[in-house]
């Protein structure tokens, strides 16, 4: 048990230091995804086996794939020439190192939470977990539908209100269907009055 | 398992903190700050996990739901947000949004 822990810690830490710094954004999701099936082997080690499931399904199987096709819209030959330490990583490094001192610091300092826990509950129960879901915290799970449905209609509302004469597109029949009569007009033009 | 509770929340600290980092140091692409703020995302899920074990209820449980769910509208939407100034500046370099101006 405490063997496949440290297995999946180390794995899940090293495929998220590969997501940061890997230059290409195709390598960084892949190794993205080896962090989430990573995380969803702790998640069972926990005792969470739905939210493991979960994560595996929304994740790895919805989440990434829309992270792949959205790379697949954008120019990667100018990512690719880009070098990987700059200017900032001094101060993000000591801004981090000096977090995680202090976060690990006040962990190791917590003498209450290594006695002995209370397991009330099986943990591993879905149905318990869908009783409490539904029964105590319905009006938050209703919100969290609504919350859904806004984000999608948000986006979609926002992508199809997009300004028409910012982008430059081809109307090919419309190109097609162009006949002189419809584009020039012969005008008879009288002397010192001009075009009206 | 049941020693191991502070190891898993040093693991969550120290892939929150490779998440920050990557927010910091990755001044690259808007890609990179969105995957950086998925790793931050899934250390706190972690956490809530581990203190769901270590309490035995579902109360963590429940918290992860909600994270998962919030984090895959706001994916959605932030990937939307990319694609539209992809489309209207050829650029996704985090250095490029100076040119936002609200």
């Amino acid at each position: 048990m405490i063997t496949m822990f440290y297995i999946f810690a180390f794995f899940s830490v090293l495929s998220a230091l590969a997501t940061v710094f890997l230059v290409n954004p195709i390598y960084s999701v892949l190794s993205l995804i080896f962090l989430f099936l990573n995380m969803s082997g702790l998640f069972i080690l926990l005792n969470a086996e739905f939210l493991a499931i979960v994560l595996i399904i929304l994740y790895v199987g919805a989440l990434a794939v829309v992270f792949l096709f959205v790379i697949m819209l954008i120019n990667l030959n100018e990512i690719k020439k880009n070098k990987v330490f700059n200017k900032f990583t001094l101060l993000a490094a000591i801004i981090t190192a000096i977090f995680t001192i202090e976060v690990v610091f006040l962990i190791l300092n917590l003498k209450d939470i290594t006695a002995k826990s209370i397991t009330s509950v099986n943990l591993s129960s879905l149905e318990e977990f869908g009783v409490i879901l539904y029964n105590d915290y319905f009006y938050l799970f209703l919100v969290l539908g609504l919350m859904l449905f806004i984000a999608l209609i948000g986006v979609v509302m926002v992508i199809n209100s997009k300004d028409k004469s910012s982008t430059y597109t081809q109307d090919m029949a419309e190109q097609r269907n162009v006949k002189p009569f419809t584009t020039v007009k012969l005008v008879k033009v009288n002397n010192k009055e001009g075009v009206k | 398992m049941q020693d191991s509770i502070l190891h898993i929340l040093v693991l969550s600290v120290i892939l929150f903190s490779i998440g920050l980092f990557g927010m910091f140091f990755n001044r690259k692409t808007i890609i990179s700050l969105i995957l950086s703020i998925e790793i931050m995302l899934l250390a706190i899920c972690l956490n809530f996990v581990t203190f769901s074990y270590y309490w035995g209820n579902f109360i963590g449980h429940l918290a992860v739901v909600f994270i998962l769910a919030v984090s895959a509208s706001e994916m959605a939407l932030l990937l939307m947000f990319l694609v539209l100034y992809y489309y209207k500046n050829q650029s996704i370099w985090v250095d490029d949004l100076h040119n936002l101006r609200g």
